[in-house]
């Protein structure tokens, strides 16, 4: 149950005295001078491998950067026919995996006028440097699994 | 320009249980927080670690003399269980709190509550005037749980989920993703001071699932919208009500400010 006396406002009906510390949602504290640098990342799965535990067939997907990277969406599109089967996505803290998402895929048969199976992951995510995220397929199926990143860094 | 405005993520943790009806600050009251310097309240989350009955959580303010009710939150009667969380709620408070100044807490009712007060002490870079020059650093944590822990209050086999680093980290989301069939159940996520006391934060319903080559296993994330502030050293702990194995992956970024 979140706040259900929806009473945000509550003490604080007037404006703060020293706006600066206004956290919430004001967008202070996002005045940094932060760099972004692209950090597309392209992976093929094809091999089948049913493990949930990282072992087996697993495809690197992006690696996070020195100041780390924020993993924007992943995009997962089958080159092909697919049946019921599953994509999954796993975090790599070398020898550790840890499996993050699944995704389920339908059974699709593709034609010239039908098109394969897509997925999007849309949410944000914080890696670190060094980390991993790889990713496997259930079925011995074709997926271009697509990472759009930012690395971050900062002026010296 | 104006001076750049330093944040230091402090919580604050208190528990109650002792009855108390009055809101005039008098009876029992539990110290949840106290103010070292200029802070901003950011958001006070009452977790029961008891069955709840209807009641209420009283939270008032301590000027070093006075008491003063400052909110009441009203409690519904909720059974826990081992596949039922107990009752929990996150107040956003956004309040400035001067320095000495505490929160301090009361119960209605005889039952045991965690108050977790979640707050940002700030200062003034005086060395030169300069712009904001906060930089984020990624910061992940990652674990497995796998060992049976039915207790609410710490104890018990936890996993130290992700462990805050000066000045700051901000959580941002908690992945909890089931590596096998799941049974009703429920993963816990504790505040832990690294001084002896952890304290119960979060419940996670974890319901039966049968994973198979088409159907994925259990999956929550747990996200902190507008992060969750943790002080460094306080770790995040997890465990699991079942013998089952989850991996979890926390997600964050550290604070940081150039000298």
């Amino acid at each position: 149950m979140q706040n259900p006396k929806d009473n945000i406002y509550a003490y604080t009906g007037i404006n703060l005295a020293i706006p600066a510390v206004q956290i919430n949602k004001t967008g202070y504290m996002l005045a940094e001078r932060v760099k972004f640098a692209g950090n597309t990342a392209i992976a093929v799965l094809s091999t089948a491998n049913s493990n949930l535990d990282g072992t087996g067939t697993t495809v690197t997907l992006i690696t996070g950067a020195s100041s780390g990277t924020i993993v924007k969406r992943i995009t997962i599109k089958a080159q092909g026919t697919t049946t019921q089967g599953m994509v999954r996505i796993f975090y790599f803290l070398s020898p550790d995996y840890y499996l993050l998402n699944e995704i389920q895929v339908p059974a699709i048969t593709q034609d010239s006028k039908h098109q394969t199976f897509i997925a999007e992951i849309n949410e944000p995510f914080y890696l670190n440097s060094g980390v991993v995220l790889k990713a496997s397929t259930e079925k011995g199926e074709t997926f271009i699994v697509t990472a759009e990143g930012v690395n971050m860094s900062w002026p010296a | 320009m104006s001076a750049e405005t330093q944040y230091s993520p402090i919580i604050g943790m208190g528990q109650i249980s002792t009855a108390n009806s009055n809101l005039d600050g008098t009876g029992t009251l539990v110290s949840a927080f106290t103010s070292a310097g200029d802070t901003f309240i950011k958001t006070i989350n009452i977790k029961a670690i008891t069955n709840t009955t209807q009641g209420m959580v009283r939270l008032f303010l301590y000027d070093g003399t006075n008491t003063k009710l400052l909110q009441e939150v009203e409690i519904p009667a909720v059974t826990k269980s081992a596949s039922d969380p107990a009752f929990e709620t996150t107040i956003p408070i956004n309040f400035c709190l001067k320095s000495g100044w505490v929160i301090k807490a009361s119960t209605e009712k005889a039952e045991t509550f965690n108050v977790i007060v979640e707050t940002l002490q700030w200062a003034y870079y005086t060395t030169s005037v300069r712009s904001d020059t906060t930089k984020y650093f990624a910061h992940n944590g990652s674990k497995t749980l796998s060992t049976a822990n039915s207790n609410l209050d710490g104890t018990g086999t936890l996993g130290a989920l992700i462990t805050a680093v000066s000045p700051g980290t901000i959580i941002k989301s908690i992945n909890i993703k089931a590596l096998q069939n799941t049974t009703d159940g429920m993963v816990r996520i504790f505040l832990d001071n690294a001084a002896g006391t952890v304290r119960l934060f979060r419940e996670i319903r974890v319901p039966a699932v049968t994973k198979s080559a088409t159907a994925p296993s259990f999956h929550h994330k747990l996200n902190f919208p507008d992060g969750l502030f943790l002080k460094p050293g306080y770790v995040l702990q997890g465990s699991t009500e079942k013998a089952e194995t989850f991996k979890v992956v926390s997600e964050s970024v550290d604070l940081s400010y150039p000298a």
